[in-house]
């Protein structure tokens, strides 16, 4: 009987490899099922293991070029220009483990081996994959893996707990990313569709996000509840800006996907559902853009 | 109080600052859940003129309310200072909560007071289940509310009185009505006395909804150009050698208790949370009358009904005798508990005694089936009247069916009215235990009969 109807169309995906022929194909896919706990009949799964010995010479070839991914992953986040394209880095290795679990579970001894050295070039960058913890990517995916699965697998069970800074990457760069963690968690949670989903009374406080120029005389002010819901994510916030405590009016403010000219107040209007899939809490001011630094614990 | 604590130092800073964009949402973000309770009304306008969500409703909108629930109390007190940002009096919303230690989120000062008024309860048997307020601990109503220093007020003395009915109601099972509010201070050789700030505590009270204030009675004086002001009633609270909580506290009680639904059928907790509201009831009041009759008679007469069931399964009362008392509810009450086919009632129709009047008339509306004799005070002629009426009211009725309730009258009606009984006949008494305010206590009754041999 089949107990798990397929949720994320892995087994779909392997019937559409087993249609093509190709070996190394088939194998992928089926090791997706077996790590994502897709339920395979006998047939099927005779059918996709039957393929194995003729994939294995690519799927070692493979795994050899993921072991180096990943002893280059360290170097390819420094020099990653944005926060975005280094976290795609580090979800992209995420996902490679996890097929390496996979492929371990439906071949086994002949690829154990190549699969501990990635598995031991991966754990070297223990401290960046964790940068992804809180995101709603690195959440979604470790939920699509069921828990029995997942539950011994270092690399979906990252925390966050401050750690020592490491050598991979300069001091600045650390604290630009200490800061985007910070921004995502302060970033309200959404809870529900109505008012009233947001129940407990410590989500009427409220979560003050502090830029400060360069020289210190600005200030960017962005208030933030704990809790949203469905429809508080379309209201109109203000994010205002003060230099020397006073409103700034016209002022060029680029927050997200928002670029616009303060009003009168000295604020520009943002909705949270916008900022929401790419907030990384970076604020810029000015003409030429000047970026003002995110204040933790503000 | 805790290290992330709100100091004197630092609301003094803040809530000095002039009225713009930059201070107000500094002071706000400082203040969290009670920006809304603290604030003046131009720092609440100038906030909502922001129209930012987040602190639109941190504030909610200016308007926020205080809880009824059970445990809920709140006090009003004055800041050292005086700020143009700020009310001239503060509100703090707080919760007594069962199974926890007061909160170190609260000013050392207050928890002492809280352990204070626990101490006093727990030394004043009146009150009902006072041996509970030990598990009892203080806590700010909500989450939002920040931590307070201990040097932000410079003392919490007048909110005893609003923390000891919010303790003693929770104790009742009785929720609070938030638009009774108090001021009240408690000395050890004094009993209830007078406070300071009355002015802007009652001002600040009006403006959040109060009707009625609590004050020491010897504040009186001082408190009625105040409350006429803000519009108010007093309620005055005294204490009288030997100093006890209960009776001090009363008047507050009877306003700030919430009048709960009546009794249900077999429920105990609801009867003794009707019971605990008739206790806070001033005694022989209209109010207290009108009471029992809605929320406790009827849980009562289910009672004593119970005890004839079982101690008399078989025996049916055709026949009542019985007084006309003072007590409207007393003849009805045994009526329906007796449930007899006909009554006969004596009464006094001395035309001072109004009450008793009164009650022959309801009684009338009651038993439309019911005989009302008049009968002259001496004695030879009451006897004649009681031995003629009864003789004639019985006449061909078997004895057994006869029953006599002597609770009623005075102890020389009584007395005659028992002499008339025959063998077989029946005589009723209904007993209870009596409160020290002369009132019975609505659930000890005991149904009491005897037959004449």
């Amino acid at each position: 009987m089949i107990t798990n109807p397929d949720p994320y169309g892995y087994r779909l995906d392997l019937q559409d490899a087993l249609a093509t022929s190709k070996a190394a194909k088939i194998v992928y896919a089926y090791a997706r099922c077996l790590i994502h706990g897709s339920s395979l009949d006998s047939d099927l799964k005779a059918q996709a293991e039957g393929h194995i010995p003729n994939a294995l010479p690519q799927i070692k070839a493979e795994l050899k070029k993921w072991i180096e991914a990943a002893r280059l992953l360290g170097e390819r986040w420094d020099d990653a220009d944005e926060i975005e394209e280094a976290d795609h880095l580090l979800e992209g290795m995420i996902e490679l483990r996890t097929d390496a679990e996979g492929l371990e579970k439906a071949i086994g001894e002949p690829i154990r081996e190549l699969v501990n050295q990635f598995d031991r070039e991966l754990l070297v960058h223990k401290e960046l994959l964790e940068t992804l913890v809180g995101t709603n990517w690195y959440t979604n995916y470790c939920e699509s893996i069921p828990v029995e699965i997942s539950q011994p697998l270092w690399w979906l069970n990252l925390t966050d707990e401050p750690k020592p800074v490491g050598e991979l990457f300069d001091a600045e760069f650390k604290d630009m990313v200490a800061r985007v963690q910070y921004a995502r968690k302060m970033f309200p949670s959404v809870v529900g569709m109505l008012a009233a989903d947001v129940s407990d009374e410590a989500d009427f406080q409220v979560r003050k996000l502090v830029w400060r120029s360069p020289d210190q005389l600005g200030e960017a002010r962005f208030n933030l509840p704990p809790k949203t819901t469905a429809e508080e994510e379309k209201a109109l916030r203000p994010v205002q800006i003060f230099f020397d405590k006073k409103p700034k009016a016209h002022v060029l403010v680029q927050l997200g996907p928002y670029q616009e000219q303060t009003d009168e107040r000295g604020r520009i209007w943002v909705t949270l559902e916008k900022l929401r899939p790419t907030w990384n809490g970076r604020l810029y001011v000015g003409t030429p853009q000047v970026e003002w630094i995110l204040e933790r614990d503000s | 109080m805790t290290k992330n604590s709100l100091t004197f130092q630092q609301l003094e800073k803040l809530a000095s600052a002039d009225l713009d964009d930059y201070s107000v949402q500094n002071l706000a973000e400082h203040l969290q859940g009670l920006a809304g309770w603290w604030l003046n009304e131009s720092a609440l306008q100038h906030l909502r003129e922001l129209e930012d969500p987040s602190l639109l409703r941190l504030i909610q909108n200016g308007h926020p309310k205080l809880s009824n629930q059970l445990g809920s109390c709140w006090l009003n007190l004055v800041v050292k200072g005086q700020y143009p940002l700020l009310n001239p009096a503060v509100v703090l919303p707080l919760q007594w909560k069962k199974g926890i230690s007061d909160s170190i989120r609260l000013p050392t000062a207050l928890r002492q007071l809280a352990t204070k008024i626990r101490q006093q309860i727990t030394a004043s048997k009146e009150i009902p289940n006072y041996q509970l307020a030990k598990e009892y601990g203080l806590d700010w109503a909500s989450a939002s509310f920040p931590d307070l220093a201990d040097d932000l007020f410079t003392t919490f003395d007048s909110g005893w009185g609003s923390l000891m009915v919010g303790l003693i109601t929770t104790l009742q099972g009785l929720k609070p009505q938030i638009t009774v509010w108090g001021s009240l201070a408690w000395l050890d050789d004094q009993g209830v006395s007078r406070v300071e700030g009355l002015s802007e505590k009652m001002q600040v009270a009006k403006k959040w909804g109060a009707q009625k204030f609590a004050v020491a009675l010897s504040q009186y004086q001082e408190a009625k150009k105040f409350a006429e002001i803000s519009d108010l009633e007093l309620i005055r609270c005294a204490s009288a050698v030997p100093l006890r909580i209960f009776p001090a506290v009363q008047p507050y009680l009877t306003e700030y208790s919430q009048r709960p639904e009546p009794a249900q059928q077999g429920d105990e907790e609801s009867f003794q949370r009707c019971r605990n509201y008739f206790f806070n009831l001033p005694a022989f009041s209209d109010q207290l009358d009108s009471f029992r009759d809605s929320h406790l008679k009827t849980e009562i007469v289910r009672r004593c009904r119970q005890q004839l069931q079982t101690n008399y399964p078989h025996q049916k009362w055709t026949h009542l005798i019985s007084l006309v008392s003072h007590s409207p509810s007393l003849q009805e009450l045994i009526v329906k508990v007796l449930q007899p086919e006909k009554c006969l009632f004596f009464y006094s129709p001395d035309p001072k005694q109004t009450k008793i009047l009164d009650n022959v008339e309801k009684l009338k509306a009651i038993c439309p089936q019911a005989e009302f004799v008049p009968f002259e005070n001496q004695i030879e002629d009451m006897k004649k009247t009681f031995r003629a009426s009864i003789q004639k009211f019985v006449s061909g009725i078997d004895a057994s069916k006869v029953v006599i309730e002597i609770k009623s009258g005075t102890a020389s009606m009584k007395y005659w009215l028992g002499q008339m009984a025959q063998p077989r006949n029946w005589i009723f008494n209904l007993e209870s235990r009596m409160l020290e305010n002369r009132e019975n206590d609505p659930g000890t009754e005991k149904v009491e009969l005897w037959q004449v041999e």
